[in-house]
């Protein structure tokens, strides 16, 4: 019985290893390359459409909020959650692809898409649908540090190390990364005797129904500063996070791309 | 005409009809009802919630008809419940005084609450009356109900009843402008103030995404090729695909990234030297005592008609005070019960769910030391439309509501009532 | 061995010509012209009825109005989705076929082109929802008071935006599963993973409106209760080992057609 299992699973393998032997062949036949390439085309179409939905759904219902709002971009939290809940899809997602083709695209790849659908998205639902005017909903940018992971992960060819590199970047730097597109907003300006930013007026001015000023999880601790310097302590601490949130999503990643296999028929 | 000609034209019009008729239909519907917007959700909550939560009145908005740009004012009392269910987060706690209206369809210029200007968020201690005042610019044409609102922090959206109002487009054609003066003297128009930096800093970092993704997408060998070969090289040998020319890339990429950010960084802090982290924080505002007009009210039991449209009080009612009384309304759930007989009650233009003969009190005047028991009832078809009789399916089944009496000198008092409520089946 | 080229040059689809529907994935599939164009027309039409309806009829469940524009609505979507997915389902299912040894090499690569076909046009779809749809539901409900769990945004893309990405996935896994070789008497893993994971996340909406009705008051849309969402999206994850799948298989069968092709021509 063993033995017949045995010679079975030889024949499969010799048969496997012939397989893969005209595989590697094709790599020399411009008319295998040529279809190769068009299912390069296709599949980026496919992968990228269904990337778009995916890193929307993990970003939106978990650092929406901040992404929303010019008056939701605080020190404390958004550089915090953001890079967090963005590296989630990112680490699994670059396993299997960095493990089976050898290619640093997907930090980037989901940054940019989520650029391109959150600019698609935040002017279709909230400046055209909501009636919000764009200087208020503009989205962040992720891809800066999104392309250092990337090339943090080419340059030192290891997922772990890159982990440190390159994931303690993103969450380092998303702060000074997005600053030229907020610091407009974090102008001063009284109002009713009240010192305001440009982005609390807005968010002030801009009803928001069910929006209260209450909800904004923002600058919320104990307010002790240590010589006001808020944002490199977060940036620190946004780092050290990402590199662990990092680091167990390539570990969840690992164990996704393991699942190349089929099951015995159910039915 | 021939049969055939007929048939032609049938064929002809049957082919457009499927083509345009369809999208023309749905297109028309659309046009006639964009204009008019709504702005509700004041139905949808269990009815003895609405009745205990806060007392909206006294709301007025004005003027009902307004341009583009043009100021509107929303005034008005409430006071939140003594009743307030001991389930719902208390408005105590944590509230925001808002408007709902659908979006930033108008612009909040100014908001107070017994004086106090409303930018934070807050807190209304119970049995207190607050009188508050929003006043807003409209910004988008359109036909709006507008509603005083309370935002209570786990506890959801309190809403005051609606005013319809309409805003028609301003004069000139000229796109609506929102100035604020920052403290360096610089007057800014937020409607556009700084997009032009966000977008171009956002087409840098899109073209800077594109470019290396172009740069590791568009290759001879992709997907399989790359995948065909790390399987035949094995895992141990699979970054021999990396080429020295990858690498080259990826460092000046690396190296450009970081100066870019850097450069941003810095070009933000020459541009903006002066900014200041988001504000926030909560300011308190100190309630009004409630002018019971020495009143002492006890609710003895209260009704309601399970098929009716009515609700019963029965109460003990001292007047402790110089001058005798006369009970003319009756608050509850946003709706109010007017007697008839007194009608002191003013009604506001454009005031909606008002019951004009909705009160009847079985006593005419408390005369000053006298005591009297009183049967109040509300009755009015409004209790039905704010699906008042869905009481039945509630939890809790107590109500409470605001009742305005009134002297002969003419002066206004009111409190509160309240206690359980049982449903009268026949 | 030599049996089976025999048995694979008399199969179906072995004499149509290389580069017919070989190579047609832009220029001859129609199901990805054809049925991807319908998609988006459905998607732009949707996002134009809420762009235009939702605030003029929408903002009252209790108001005619809303029984009148969205409720009708609603019932459509789930009768026309429900009927899609169980007819083309069951289609699928019974003109099945479980002979592998039947389909040609060249019918074989046709079928991965057919596939990847379909996927287009769910990936269009997916990219639609996810610029019009997703954050349509979090601008609405920021903005107005929710007082129903059929709010016009929920109507939209949680009764047909999502579920019609569903009813497009599972005739494709049985379709798959009943027409490629590699497939065939067998279930893929990680193609069962997205079928489930996105099919999941419309029993999730029971979770979300008994929060959102019972204990958790505040419109933040990244809330905790809506990670439920975000972990079902992870199904997404699988899209790796399903791609590469792809590639052994399809690569495989682009390999021995063409190799096949130029021993012919030689």
């Amino acid at each position: 019985m063993s033995e017949l299992q045995l010679e079975e699973s030889r024949v499969k393998e010799a048969k496997e290893a012939k397989a893969q032997i005209l595989d590697m062949e094709s790599l020399n036949n411009p008319a295998a390359m040529k279809l190769y390439r068009r299912l390069d085309g296709i599949l980026i179409l496919v992968l990228f459409t269904f990337l778009t939905l995916g890193i929307q759904i993990q970003f939106t219902l978990t650092a929406g909020d901040w992404d929303y709002w010019v008056d939701w971009k605080d020190r404390r939290w958004w550089p915090l959650v953001t890079p967090l809940t963005l590296l989630m899809p990112i680490g699994a997602f670059t396993y299997g692809i960095w493990q089976r083709v050898r290619l640093p695209i997907m930090a980037t790849a989901l940054t940019t898409l989520l650029c391109l659908v959150a600019w698609g998205s935040h002017y279709l639902n909230f400046y055209k649908f909501t009636y919000f005017p764009l200087t208020f909903v503009f989205p962040a940018t992720y891809i800066g540090v999104g392309i250092l992971l990337d090339c943090a992960l080419v340059m030192t060819r290891s997922l772990v190390v890159s982990a440190f590199i390159g994931a303690g970047l993103f969450g380092a730097l998303v702060y000074p990364l997005n600053w030229p597109l907020i610091a407009a907003y974090r102008t001063a300006v009284e109002f009713n005797g009240t010192l305001l930013s440009l982005a609390d007026l807005m968010g002030y001015e801009y009803i928001r129904t069910t929006t209260p000023e209450y909800l904004r999880i923002i600058e919320s601790s104990t307010l002790r500063t240590f010589g006001g310097s808020v944002v490199p302590l977060t940036a620190v601490f946004a780092g050290f996070v990402s590199i662990v949130v990092y680091a167990i999503f390539l570990w969840v990643g690992s164990y996704v791309n393991k699942l190349v296999t089929f099951a015995k028929r159910i039915m | 005409m021939g049969v055939r000609a007929t048939k032609h034209i049938m064929m002809a019009v049957k082919k457009m009809r499927s083509r345009l008729g369809l999208a023309w239909v749905v297109l028309s519907a659309l046009v006639l009802f964009s204009g008019d917007v709504l702005a509700h959700g004041e139905r949808a909550q269990l009815a003895s919630m609405r009745m205990r939560t806060v007392h909206w009145f006294d709301t007025q908005v004005t003027p009902l008809q307004a341009k583009v740009g043009d100021t509107v004012t929303l005034t008005g009392k409430f006071i939140p419940s003594v009743y307030w269910p001991e389930t719902l987060p208390s408005i105590a706690a944590m509230a925001f005084l808002n408007v709902g209206v659908p979006g930033p369809t108008f612009l909040r210029v100014h908001s107070e609450v017994n004086g106090v200007p409303m930018m934070r968020s807050t807190a209304f201690p119970l049995g207190k009356v607050y009188e508050y005042k929003v006043v807003m610019r409209a910004r988008i044409p359109g036909r709006y109900h507008v509603h005083p609102l309370i935002n209570v922090e786990n506890a959801g959206s309190l809403i005051g009843k609606g005013t319809w109002l309409e805003i028609d487009k301003a004069d000139t054609d000229a796109p609506f402008v929102n100035n604020a003066t920052v403290l360096t003297g610089e007057t800014v128009d937020l409607e556009t103030y700084g997009l032009g930096g966000v977008i171009g800093w956002h087409l840098v970092w899109i073209a800077m995404g594109v470019a290396w993704l172009l740069f590791w997408l568009v290759r001879k060998e992709l997907f399989i090729p790359r995948f065909m070969r790390i399987r035949a090289l094995g895992a141990d040998r699979a970054n021999e695909l990396l080429t020295k020319k990858d690498f080259v890339v990826s460092a000046m990429f690396f190296t450009l990234t970081l100066t870019i950010i850097l450069t941003g960084y810095l070009w933000a802090e020459w541009k903006y030297p002066l900014t200041i982290p988001l504000q926030t924080g909560k300011v308190g505002v100190l309630g009004l005592d409630v002018p019971d007009g020495n009143l002492k009210i006890e609710v003895d039991s209260a009704s309601y008609k399970l098929d009716g449209r009515s609700l019963t009080m029965h109460a003990k009612m001292t007047n402790n005070g110089e001058r005798p009384l006369r009970i003319d309304e009756f608050i509850t759930a946003n709706i109010r019960f007017i007697n008839p007989k007194v009608a002191e009650g003013k009604i506001v233009e454009g005031e909606e769910m008002v019951a004009r003969n909705g009160l009847t009190v079985s006593v005419d005047v408390i005369n000053p030391g006298e005591t009297k028991d009183v049967v109040i009832v509300a009755s009015d078809t409004l209790w039905e439309q704010y699906r008042m009789t869905g009481l039945i399916q509630d939890p809790d089944s107590r109500f409470a509501g605001l009742l305005f009496y009134g002297d002969d000198q003419g002066k206004r008092y009111y409190q509160e009532v309240g206690g359980s409520i049982l449903p009268s089946y026949f | 061995m030599a049996q089976t080229r025999t048995a694979n040059d008399v199969a179906v689809g072995s004499r149509e010509s290389f580069g017919s529907k070989t190579a047609g994935h832009f220029k001859r599939n129609r199901i990805a012209w054809g049925f991807g164009a319908l998609v988006l027309a459905v998607g732009a039409g949707l996002r134009l009825y809420m762009g235009m309806m939702a605030f003029s009829t929408g903002t009252d469940y209790y108001a005619p109005e809303f029984q009148t524009y969205w409720m009708p609505l609603l019932y459509g979507e789930i009768i026309v989705l429900t009927l899609f997915t169980v007819a083309v389902s069951v289609y699928m299912w019974m003109t099945r076929e479980t002979d592998a040894s039947k389909i040609g090499p060249e019918l074989e690569l046709s079928r991965y082109w057919k596939l990847l076909g379909i996927f287009t046009v769910m990936g269009l779809w997916a990219a639609t929802v996810a610029i019009t749809s997703v954050e349509s539901d979090a601008a609405w409900h920021q903005v107005t008071i929710r007082d129903t769990d059929f709010t016009p945004t929920h109507i939209i893309i949680f009764y047909f935006s999502l579920p019609f990405l569903t009813a497009m996935l599972i005739p494709t896994f049985i379709w798959a599963h009943t027409r490629l070789p590699a497939y065939m008497n067998k279930v893929s893993l990680p193609f069962l993973a997205v079928v489930v994971g996105i099919l999941m996340i419309m029993p999730n909406y029971g979770f979300n409106e008994w929060g959102h009705t019972f204990f958790y008051a505040e419109e933040l849309f990244a809330a905790p209760i809506h990670w439920g969402f975000v972990l079902l999206g992870w199904s997404l994850f699988f899209f790796v080992p399903l791609v590469v799948q792809l590639f052994t298989y399809m690569g495989r069968s682009i390999a021995q057609v063409t190799a096949l092709r130029t021993r012919q021509m030689v």
